[in-house]
Parts: C-alpha cells; sequence; structure tokens
C-alpha cells in the first residue's frame, strides 16, 4: 500500500485514496456488480411492498373485502378477525 | 437514498468516492410490475422517470422491468428503451431475479456512466412515493480519485 497518508487519514484510520490500495481488478468489478443486484434487490422488495399494498387499498375501498391475495394468505402473521369494541 | 438494510454498506462506498468526471449519461432502471388495479404505482413511476430524464442526457437509455410502465414510456420516450423485461415481481422478489437483471443490464451494451435505479418506496400503509438510488459502474469506481473517509467522531 501507498505509504502517503496525511494527518486527516492517520486520525481516522483510513487511506486517503481509494487508489493507494493495491488492487486485482476483477475486485472492483464483482464489487459494482454486486453492488448493482443488491440495489436492484433492494428496489424490487420496496417496490413490491408498495404495489401489493396499493392493490390492498383499491380493493378494500372498491369491494370492501380482500381476496385474491394467494400469498398473504399463507403467511404465518394473518392476524385474528378483529372483534367489535364493546 | 434508501434506509434499507440491505447495501448501507456499499451506499456508503458510493456516498464517499468521487469520480473523477461526472458523466451525464445516465441508465434508468424503471421498477414496476406487470399487472394493474393498484393505483397510480406504475404512472407514480413513469412520471419520475419522465421528469428526472429532462436534467440529463436526453439520450440516456431506459430499461424497464414490468409491462405497465413499458407501456406508459414507449408511448412518452420511445427512442430511449434499450430492454424491458416481464414476469418480474408478480411474486415476492429473490435476490435471484435481481441478480438476473442485473447480469443482463451489465451485458447489454448499453452506454452509460452511473445507473439510476426509480421505483416505489413505500412510505405507509396508504400512501408510495417514487424514489430513485443511484449506483455507480465499474469504470467510475476504479477512476475515483479519493475516497473520503466518513465522518467518524472526532476528526
Amino acid at each position: 500500500m501507498d505509504p502517503t497518508r496525511d494527518r486527516h487519514s492517520v486520525a481516522n484510520g483510513f487511506s486517503a485514496g481509494f487508489k493507494a490500495y493495491e488492487m486485482e481488478d476483477d475486485v472492483v468489478k464483482d464489487l459494482s456488480e454486486f453492488a448493482l443486484a443488491n440495489a436492484l434487490y433492494a428496489a424490487l422488495v420496496e417496490g413490491h411492498a408498495a404495489e401489493t399494498n396499493a392493490r390492498c387499498v383499491i380493493t378494500i375501498k372498491s369491494t370492501g373485502t380482500v381476496t385474491d391475495f394467494g400469498f398473504i394468505d399463507e403467511m404465518p402473521w394473518t392476524a385474528p378477525p378483529r372483534t367489535p369494541a364493546t | 437514498m434508501f434506509e434499507l438494510i440491505y447495501v448501507p454498506g456499499i451506499l456508503e462506498l458510493f456516498a464517499n468516492t468521487t469520480p473523477e468526471e461526472v458523466g451525464k449519461r445516465k441508465l434508468f432502471v424503471v421498477l414496476s410490475s406487470d399487472k394493474g388495479l393498484c393505483g397510480g404505482i406504475h404512472s407514480s413511476v413513469s412520471k419520475a422517470t419522465r421528469a428526472a430524464i429532462k436534467g440529463v442526457d436526453p439520450e440516456s437509455p431506459i430499461m424497464i422491468i414490468g409491462d405497465k410502465s413499458k407501456a406508459q414510456l414507449s408511448r412518452a420516450l420511445p427512442q430511449n428503451l434499450a430492454l424491458t423485461f416481464n414476469q418480474i415481481g408478480r411474486d415476492i422478489p429473490t435476490f435471484a431475479d435481481a441478480a438476473a437483471v442485473a447480469d443482463l443490464i451489465l451485458k447489454s451494451g448499453a452506454k452509460y456512466d452511473s445507473i439510476v435505479i426509480v421505483y416505489n418506496k413505500f412510505v405507509s400503509a396508504l400512501s408510495f412515493e417514487a424514489a430513485s438510488t443511484e449506483v455507480q459502474t465499474e469504470a467510475s469506481l476504479r477512476e475515483a480519485r479519493e475516497w473520503i473517509p466518513p465522518v467518524i467522531g472526532i476528526r
């Protein structure tokens, strides 16, 4: 590793330059590909949550019931029917 | 920036790497789905993409996951569409889906300086909003001049 460390980086224990690390080229490639897949996965999950929820809201608004949600019925956390407050 | 637990380390790295020169050509990856009947969830991302593309290179490629947004954007920005996917996101998404999409994006040969993912963010049980996150490419990471250390404690 390049020993050009400034006061700032010594205080933090980090290297000043990203380039100061000797890296094999494949490492950067793997990192960038993994980062893309990871960010896509996070966005897919977030989008799926938003979509399922939006569909649920629309269905409840238009019909008053929730049906046809396939996997939601199989979820272990399905809440027990709510009892009306007395 | 999103606060999900999956990626803070990598996003932190991106936040602290300064690319040598910031390219204006972005690749937009738009996440919607194939099915309708869920309010404005597809037009939300389409609208966000149309707004975002105004500030960058007008020839920036767009890749779309989901047929609904594809139908909308192929009317608005037909010359920018590079690649579209369907049948993704009809079930709970898995990392394998994401990896397959990422692989096809990287192999597509489209020209871009960075990747912007446009998606819907779950805000509450009543609302969602379009959000975006930027991913740096291999080239820009390699060219990054300086890695600014994150602020931890007293400098």
